[in-house]
């Protein structure tokens, strides 16, 4: 009897069963791939690794990085997303449209009011209380600020960049101690490199030398090479935040300000007190405001000669320039600066919108007017109020507006 | 040291390198000097502490050991039972004077100075201060020597070699904040040679990054909510105090579960198992169930020591009731030296207690039985209990009974939301939770079996090649510290 023979069965359930296994490469490349998309996706929807949001700039310094997302969440809360042009502010055309006209302010952190939600900082608060009462032309109120930005950025800002906007009215910022801002700082960081002004006793002279010691450095060179992951990525941000965190904690304890293993803050016993030097001195409060006023005099001549710059480069662009004064946290007024602002205007012939005496009063009554150190959403209101009181005598604005 | 720190990120890796380089037979005293210093980097005498209890009760275990010579009648000898009751004493009276004399001295003054309004005696206690640093862990360690006492003086074979003795006492990756071991099952692993296992290291891995982002991108996140609504209990909206309360459920159990697993984990890669701590309590459909699966080795440590001791429930359903209400008191007490939580735990009691009588009544009536064998029945038994355990933790997180009660009348009353309200938007907590838990619903739920797909898609998405598993293990320890808050806060059972 011819036997037919079978395949045996357990072979062919042997290779249906065996599982087929991706390549040991293939497999990691695709697991890399996939987490670095889910990482990226869940850090933008968080907004986490976005606290980089400066670019190192040849003509300033540094710049906002256009485009970039911004969650800033250090005093106060508000998701940002910085325009094509690299302001913090909505996508404006650089054409000015017509029947429009233009204010564009300048400033430091203070203006740039990453604290706060966009439609609540003075710039938009102002744009949007001078659209609904002026009827016959539209406004825009172009933010500028970038923080840490200095008179001598700013100008540059002004003629370099602003310009290209066509502002009608240009507002620039000038706070109480600004003028400590033309102390040289020589640390050779990131916000240290920008072009500086020096006075030799006739004119200004330009100075960029701190840029080119900064852009050799490691941390320059660093940036320069990172530029597109710092601009495009959440998981760098993420990443450059771990290292800066980890190298704070290797230099406090290499210092001695840490201590290993010391992170159990609220169950530890408290630090030793401060010592108090016997030797060190300590300034009387006029003491300290003597110092003040001594500094104030000492650099005002380059805040003077920058102002005649900003007013002639306004003037050569046809359009109005004001200045804008106000409180800093820590401090309403600095009297001697303030004397000296008010002798420049006069001497240059530009209005000066002083919200000292209303941030003065507001505090009297217990307003608190800032988080740590820049405006909550009191301070802006209060200072969009202060500069629509002042619009009309200062920069001839429409006569209904009436905030 | 935190887990969640960077001393420990350089400590680790550091400790394990030379763990496994090291010959066999040094890994133990590696490991305890290794725990020394991570004790000793908070507050270097407090290494003197422990060291002194450890020296005591490895002396002490050795002598009941040695002295124990059973009476005619079958019970230890006096000297054995008076060396057992000295030990039993020392330990809780070490851990009352750090723990409890704020509580007591605070208790005694309140209670003087209300006879003396009663009677009107011109007497006033005024409060002394207290100046006692609580020693972390030594709610832990001190109960885990009791046991090891208890267990020595019951008959077991005590730690002969002091290295192991020590090495159970200081066992870094479970010393501050448990899990509460057995010794039994502790030296059973030291007395084998370790050896590599990579599966073992690998799960350990696993263990310690899903740990960290529970405790750093969950339970850190969620602080500043709690805290906003338990700090602010007089002006809270209904909201701010249902979020502040549901918020504190979960950084509780993150907090908690994910120190455990860090500590699990950092074992593992030791080549050591710690018991499991924690087993997804909140899907508890009783609070029997729950006790079952929260803070577990606590929970049975309660059972074997304090609750079978005073008689269990083999003296009656009466006495079991009262047992059961004494042992959550005790436990109650044991998070910490102030009334709220002795009154939490005493709750528990009376919940426990009702539950039992509640699963007596039910198996002798046949229709309630059938009802809670439907699946909706089961849902709405989850719900039940969790809502009320999460009741309950009000009582736990509040700072005093006031605030409990304004935190109650919060919620229970409308009161317009402002307080944790506006916190919420800026927080990230609620992606990382949403990450959390797609996470666990793909690894972590071993004993939940879903629709064939999910299973499916689960074996799918688990790399099985070691640098797949390095680029996930990284991606979820970056993920972490992504989610992180800039500071580290410490773990909430450290002060227990």
């Amino acid at each position: 009897v011819p036997v037919t023979l079978k395949k045996p069965k357990e072979k062919v359930t042997e290779q249906i069963a065996a599982p087929r296994r991706m390549p040991w490469a293939l497999q990691s490349v695709l697991w890399l791939v996939a987490a670095v998309a889910i990482l990226e996706v869940s850090f933008a929807m968080a907004g986490l690794g976005e606290q980089e949001y400066l670019k190192p700039d040849q003509s300033f310094g540094y710049d906002l990085i256009p485009s970039k997302f911004v969650t800033w969440r250090k005093e106060g809360f508000a998701r940002l997303h910085i325009n094509s042009h690299g302001m913090q502010d909505v996508e404006r055309a650089l054409v000015k449209p017509a029947g429009t006209k233009r204010i564009a302010v300048l400033g430091d952190s203070f203006v740039e009011a990453m604290q706060v939600d966009r439609s609540r900082n003075f710039c938009n608060i102002v744009e949007r209380q001078l659209n609904a009462a002026d009827g016959t032309q539209k406004w825009e109120v172009l933010n500028f600020g970038v923080s840490n930005a200095s008179l001598s950025q700013m100008y540059l800002r002004l003629k370099e960049k602003v310009s290209k906007f066509s502002p009608d009215v240009v507002a620039i910022e000038y706070p109480v101690d600004a003028t400590y801002q033309f102390i040289p700082d020589q640390s050779a960081t990131f916000l240290a490199a920008r072009p500086i002004f020096h006075f030799d006793g006739h004119s200004l002279h330009e100075d960029r030398q701190l840029m080119y010691i900064w852009r050799q450095s490691p941390e320059g060179q660093r940036y320069r090479m990172t530029s597109w992951l710092r601009a495009n990525s959440w998981i760098w941000g993420v990443v450059s935040n771990c290292v800066e965190q980890a190298c704070g904690w290797w230099q406090g304890l290499i210092s001695g300000r840490t201590r290993w293993g010391s992170e159990l803050a609220t169950n530890a016993p408290p630090a030793p007190a401060t010592t108090v030097n016997a030797n060190a001195v300590h300034l009387t409060p006029e003491a300290l405001a003597q110092t003040e006023k001594r500094a104030s005099q000492y650099y005002w001549p380059i805040a003077d000669g920058l102002f005649k710059m900003i007013k002639d480069e306004c003037d050569r662009q046809k359009c109005k320039l004001v200045v804008i004064r106000f409180s800093r946290a820590t401090k309403n007024d600095n009297p001697e600066e303030s004397r000296l602002l008010r002798e420049t205007a006069a001497r240059y012939g530009f209005p000066v919108i002083d919200a000292i005496p209303a941030f003065t009063r507001s505090r009297a009554e217990g307003a608190r007017l800032f988080y740590d150190q820049h405006f909550n959403l009191e301070g802006h209101a209060l200072l969009a109020t202060e500069i629509l009181n002042h619009i009309r005598s200062t920069i001839g604005m429409p006569s209904n507006v009436n905030p | 040291m935190l887990f969640n720190s960077i001393s420990y990120l350089v400590f680790f890796p550091i400790v394990l390198a030379l763990y496994w380089l090291a010959p066999d037979r040094w890994r133990k005293a590696l490991l305890l000097v290794a725990s020394y210093v991570f004790y000793m980097s908070w507050i270097p005498i407090y290494g003197v502490l422990i060291f002194a209890m450890t020296v005591c009760n490895y002396a002490l275990a050795l002598v009941i050991d040695k002295t124990r010579t059973t009476t005619t009648s079958g019970s230890p000898s006096k000297l054995t039972k008076g060396l057992f009751i000295f030990g039993i004493v020392g330990n809780v009276a070490t851990l009352c004077y750090y723990k409890y004399t704020g509580m007591l001295v605070e208790t005694l003054v309140k209670l003087t100075n209300g006879f003396a309004g009663i009677f009107n005696l011109q007497v006033h206690a005024e409060m002394p201060l207290v100046d006692i640093l609580l020693p972390l862990g030594i709610s832990f360690f001190a109960f885990e020597f009791i046991h090891y006492l208890y267990d020595v003086y019951k008959g077991n074979r005590p730690i002969y070699g002091p290295v192991d003795f020590g090495l159970f006492a200081a066992f870094f990756p479970s010393q501050i904040a448990g899990p509460i071991k057995r010794y039994q099952f502790f030296l059973e692993q030291m007395s084998r040679p370790i050896r590599f296992n990579g599966a073992m290291f690998n799960e350990g891995v696993a263990l310690l990054v899903q740990g960290l982002f529970k405790k750093v991108a969950i339970a850190d996140n969620l602080i500043p909510l709690v805290n906003a609504g338990f700090a602010n209990t007089a002006t809270v909206g209904t909201f701010d105090a249902w979020i502040a309360l549901l918020g504190f459920a979960v950084e509780v159990y993150c907090d908690f579960s994910g120190y455990t697993d860090m500590g699990r984990g950092s074992a593992m890669m030791l080549g050591y198992n710690l018991p499991i701590n924690f087993d997804f309590p909140y899907l508890s459909a009783s609070i029997q169930q729950f006790w079952r699966r929260w803070h577990i080795t606590l929970s049975t440590w309660l059972r074997d020591y304090v609750y079978i001791p005073l008689g269990g429930g083999r003296a009656g359903t009466a006495t079991k009731y009262r047992n059961l209400v004494i042992t959550m008191t005790i436990g109650g007490l044991w998070h910490g030296a102030a009334w709220h939580y002795v009154i939490w735990g005493f709750l528990m009691g009376v919940a426990l207690v009702l539950n039992h009588y509640y699963d007596e009544f039910a198996k002798r009536t046949k229709w309630l039985e059938q009802l809670h064998s439907l699946p909706p029945t089961k849902v709405l038994c989850v719900v039940f209990t969790m809502l009320g355990v999460w009741l309950s933790f009000v009582l736990f997180r509040a700072d005093n009974m006031t605030h409990a009660m304004e935190m109650y009348a919060a919620m229970f009353t409308w009161r317009p939301s402002s307080v944790v309200v506006e916190l919420l938007p800026a927080n990230p907590v609620l992606i990382a939770m949403l990450a959390y838990a797609v996470y666990a619903l793909l690894y972590c739920l071993p004993n939940f079996h879903p629709h064939p797909l999910l299973e499916k898609l689960r074996s799918r998405l688990t790399p099985n090649v070691i640098p797949a598993q390095a680029v996930v293990y990284a991606s979820v320890a970056l993920a972490a510290v992504g989610f992180a808050p800039t500071s580290p806060s410490p773990f909430i059972y450290f002060q227990f």
